[in-house]
């Protein structure tokens, strides 16, 4: 008897298939897995907390009707999707993009609540007019603060768009090709 | 909760030749004097003059120094009338927490201190001209504030120790934050290593300064509970009970007894969250998984709590002057006291967990804070009382029904971390006490004072005089979770008779809490302590930055 052997069955339309092209494949591979394992830091400063507190303390969020594993990273560098919340102030800005530049290729922003988007109430002298000075935001999500359901909303567009192809990734330029040089 | 206003001001007025004297004569005079505050402000009837006059007053600021005598609880101000181009003298040398607060002074409005540091406490350090950015055009030439788009000052990634032979070469450096602390605010802690422990630790705070005092001014007062719940955000309510405080005292209104029972439940329960984010942290920090999901929940369920009293947003501005903005709901009493109920049994079995447990005993046993050093820097609240010094406002003020209510005030011995975190989840009984004999009696009645436009227009007229030359001021203090908050407002002066609230406008917005002082104290809390420590000391303080930058 010969034992049987059985394929791992993934539930999803866009499985990597296989190709002639290697190049064509890793590339399928990873945008697979950007979509389907998320990797948030958060990255909260001021009133804002309020809502993501637990979301930072919970290490996976659940991100309903979705089947995709998205883990809380404590540390920058091993995280791909950055939310930021709370007031940020011209001082705090340089930090700020030390932490994006520390992150992994290809990365996302959510700004999360009216400080960071938009320079909110606080508005003034010392603060920062909203986060897409420093770096580019995919996604806004408003309030003041924002619930944890919005966050979680702001989420799931994220990784929509990313699936669909519509977020202009940062990416850093042709890694793919140096990686099978 | 309220203190300060009430009691016996005496003021002074001193210029700089006599002000260490003053000052010395008042310290040996009263022996337990705390300083809360020293701040700036312009002299507004000269900037006033029309344009092309040129005899400018000889006074071009005024430093406002604030004490109080924790014995009598008398106030004592001093006003200082100071000149743009000349040194004042420093009184770090008989109050060293004046040092942060004369720091601000000169960041903020120039004024030049004969103190050693030029170092910048809240904003970042610029290249070329400073610029002092709450001062008006007054001194300026170009046109509106002159501030920013900056450049960074190269050295302000460096190490310090780059220079060469400097004690701190022979250490190690190890820098923390700026994003630790994460519902408290962005801070950073630096510290010379030596082996194990810390020979020198730099708190730098300033990361979260949004020049709240300067956007107020010339504004209307409806906006400032607006801005102080979300700058107390550990416990919103207490930032509008402060502003809604400050009127009351200022138009003498009494509020309703219903209201004064609520506002006492929701005030404690504001407490309650405050003090879970504190242990939350150290929770955290230590790994003790099964204490950090009892404070977790009672995080949440506080949230949850207040969510459905403010219709859904964390920030409801419930407190408003005069009153409540709305009612209970008739099943709030019952959920509130089976969640009293329930997180009484929880902290009961989480403080004798930790009391057996030999690592977190072992960690936390740890930077202790001396009594002396912490009423020297003005530290109060929680953390002074956790070094043994009995001080809590609500116990002799006695303001509302807390005359009428059993609780009592746990007071720690040696000041370490471990203390610190009894004592607030010692308060957290206390507050839990207080709301269910509180909520048992509730009296029936309005929520908000009857009349209440027509006795603030009444008195409007008193208060607030049809004269160009007059500025009115008041101050308000009020005992928060975490120590003091205090508010004091200079409002512009009148040309027409005014009758309502909103026409009230600010000239000069000032807010300092407890915190403040405490975060000056923190650094010399932890030398020569290990530092592994030091995060922990850190939290277990629960600064809330946001307060401290403001
Ligand atoms: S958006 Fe609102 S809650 Fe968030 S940081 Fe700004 S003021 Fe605070």
């Amino acid at each position: 008897m010969s034992a049987r052997f059985n394929l791992p069955i993934i539930k999803h339309e866009r499985v990597p298939a296989l190709t002639l092209s290697s190049e064509t494949f890793l590339e399928q591979l990873r945008h697979w897995s950007n979509f389907q394992y998320l990797l948030p830091y958060f990255a909260q400063f001021s009133c804002c907390s309020y809502g993501m507190e637990n979301l930072y303390r919970s290490g996976e969020i659940e991100i309903a009707g979705k089947n995709i594993f998205c883990s809380v990273q404590p540390v920058s560098r091993q995280a791909d999707i950055l939310i930021v919340g709370g007031v940020i102030s011209k001082k705090l800005s340089p930090y700020l993009l030390e932490v994006y530049q520390e992150m992994l290729f290809p990365r996302w922003v959510i700004s999360v609540g009216a400080c960071a988007s938009a320079g909110g109430p606080f508005k003034s002298y010392a603060i920062e007019a909203g986060l897409s000075a420093l770096f580019p935001v995919d996604v806004y999500v408003p309030g003041c603060p924002p619930t944890e359901k919005a966050i979680i909303e702001g989420l799931r567009i994220l990784q929509k768009r990313v699936e669909d192809r519509q977020c202009s990734a940062v990416t850093e330029p042709d890694m793919i090709s140096r990686a099978l040089r | 909760m309220s203190f300060g206003t009430q009691y016996k001001t005496a003021s002074y007025q001193t210029d700089t030749k006599n002000l260490l004297g003053l000052v010395q004569k008042l310290k040996s005079e009263f022996p337990h004097l705390l300083l809360l505050d020293i701040f700036a402000r312009e002299n507004y009837r000269g900037h006033a003059l029309p344009e092309g006059v040129s005899n400018r007053p000889t006074i071009d600021f005024f430093l406002e120094y604030r004490f109080l005598d924790i014995d009598s609880l008398e106030n004592i101000n001093i006003s200082m009338g100071v000149q743009n181009d000349r040194y004042v003298p420093s009184i770090a040398g008989l109050f060293v927490n004046a040092s942060w607060c004369e720091r601000e002074a000169y960041e903020m409005y120039g004024i030049g201190l004969q103190n050693e540091t030029r170092t910048n406490l809240l904003t970042p350090p610029v290249v070329g001209e400073r610029s002092f950015p709450f001062r008006r055009d007054k001194f300026e030439d170009v046109d509106g504030p002159a501030w920013g788009p900056f450049q960074m000052d190269k050295s302000f990634f460096r190490p310090r120790s780059v220079e060469k032979n400097a004690p701190e070469n022979f250490y190690m450096g190890k820098i923390l934050g700026p994003i630790i602390a994460c519902p408290n605010g962005p801070v950073r802690l630096l510290m010379d290593i030596e082996g194990e422990s810390i020979k020198k630790a730099y708190l730098e705070v300033g990361f979260s300064h949004r020049a709240l005092e300067k956007k107020l001014e010339g504004k209307s007062v409806n906006e400032i509970p607006l801005y102080l719940e979300r700058l107390s955000h550990l416990a919103p309510h207490y930032g509008s009970y402060l502003s809604a405080f400050f009127f009351e005292t200022l138009f003498h209104i009494t509020i309703p007894e219903r209201a004064q029972g609520i506002r006492m439940a929701i005030l404690e329960m504001s407490r309650i969250m405050s003090h879970c984010v504190a242990l939350e942290n150290l929770f955290y920090t230590y790994d003790q998984h099964l204490p950090l999901t009892v404070m977790k929940w009672a995080r949440a369920k506080c949230c949850e709590l207040f969510l459905e009293l403010s219709e859904g947003n964390y920030f409801g501005d419930l407190i408003i002057v005069g009153g409540l903005k709305r009612d209970i709901p008739r099943t709030f009493p019952i959920k509130c006291l089976a969640f009293v109920h329930e997180l009484n049994n929880h902290i009961v079995s989480v403080a004798s967990y930790l009391h057996h447990n030999q690592a977190w005993l072992a960690h936390t046993q740890l930077v202790p804070l001396d009594h002396h050093l912490g009423l020297r820097y003005g530290v109060l609240g929680p953390n002074i009382r956790a070094s043994g010094i009995n001080l809590d406002f609500r116990k002799r003020i006695k303001p509302y029904f807390y005359s009428e209510i059993d609780f009592d005030i746990p007071l720690g011995v040696t000041g370490t971390t471990h203390d610190r975190t009894l004592i607030r989840m010692e308060e957290i009984k206390q507050s839990l006490r207080i709301i269910s004999q509180v909520l048992d009696h509730v009296p029936e009645g309005d929520i908000l004072s009857r009349n209440l436009n027509a006795e603030i227009a009444q008195k409007m007229a008193a208060v607030f005089p049809v004269d160009e030359t007059f500025i009115p001021r008041h101050r308000a203090m009020v005992e928060g979770p975490e120590g003091p908050l205090m508010l004091e407002i200079y409002f512009q002066p009148n040309r027409l008779l005014i009758t309502a609230m909103s026409d009230l406008k600010i000239e000069r917005f000032r807010f300092l809490s407890g915190g403040f002082m405490a975060a000056q104290c923190l650094p010399n809390v932890l030398s020569d302590q290990p530092h592994e420590s030091a995060l922990g000391a850190l939290y277990s303080f629960n600064i809330n930055f946001a307060e401290v930058d403001r």
